[in-house]
């Protein structure tokens, strides 16, 4: 009998240790033939940048026109311009949504953690950057990434770096958070 | 002869010390950064982190300095998607 009891509280104990969450993220995926960018025409003051430019996608030619201000150098605002106008249609266009999920299991209660700097996460965890173009850092794929997150009672913008870690497709390092 | 020792071993420790100034945040704004220079601009860009030493976490950081190592930063990796070759 004594074996019994003994045996129930280390299974329980097992049970209620091993605490396991699902992490998962959902991201649109488009799979467009999406063409360069052609008759660029960047309005640049104080800044501030305005792009106007043609882009083909799936063989219809869209207009766009977008701004973006800031303190940043006016050609970085043209850059951003540029990318949020084409993001933005292509977001309006639609696409297919992919969800990618790891289940993590540790011990003691599961608290959400601010993602800090060398953590390992799903690329999808952390959101996207103005700046959306994969660059090569130390041989891997990297993409800078944004986030909005709660700091002392207020809404804060969070900036940083992620790589891919082995070419796998759901691993990735945060190599630098600010 | 002992003091002239030590004026000695004073100057050439100021001769080792690199004479990168510290940006102002405006400064850093309108930092010229250019592909050419990647080098020497990204020497000069990781002095100051060196010397400002900020704290890792943005969460401790008293607001000025957290624009200011936010700006840093940001340049900093401005090279590594700007001038990929």
């Amino acid at each position: 009998m004594k074996y019994l009891i003994l045996l129930a509280m280390f299974l329980s104990s097992i049970v209620l240790a091993d605490e396991c969450k699902v992490r998962s993220a959902s991201q649109l995926s488009n799979e467009r033939a999406v063409g360069p960018i052609t008759n660029l025409v960047k309005n640049k003051t104080y800044g501030k940048c305005v792009v106007n430019f043609d882009i083909t996608v799936d063989g219809v030619t869209h207009h766009l026109t977008e701004t973006e201000s800031g303190m940043e150098q006016e050609e970085s605002l043209c850059y951003y311009a540029r990318e949020r106008a084409r993001k933005n249609l292509l977001l309006d266009l639609g696409g297919k949504f992919s969800t990618e999920a790891v289940t993590i299991c540790k011990e003691g209660t599961t608290t959400i953690q601010k993602i800090k700097k060398g953590d390992h996460i799903l690329e999808s965890e952390v959101g996207k950057s103005k700046i959306d173009k994969y660059f090569t850092y130390n041989n891997a794929r990297c993409r800078m990434f944004t986030e909005r997150n709660e700091f002392k009672g207020e809404l804060a913008v969070y900036h940083g770096v992620i790589c891919q870690i082995d070419n796998s497709d759901t691993n990735w390092m945060v190599v630098d958070k600010w | 002869m002992k003091i002239s020792l030590v004026v000695l071993a004073l100057l050439l420790a100021g001769c080792n010390e690199t004479s990168s100034k510290v940006l102002t945040y405006d400064e850093l704004v309108n930092y010229p950064s250019q592909c050419a220079k990647a080098d020497a601009q990204l020497r000069e860009l990781k002095e100051i982190q060196r010397v400002k030493n900020f704290d890792q976490d943005p969460d401790n950081l008293n607001p000025a300095d957290r624009a200011y190592n936010s700006r840093l930063k940001a340049s900093i990796w401005w090279y590594a998607y700007r001038c990929e070759k």
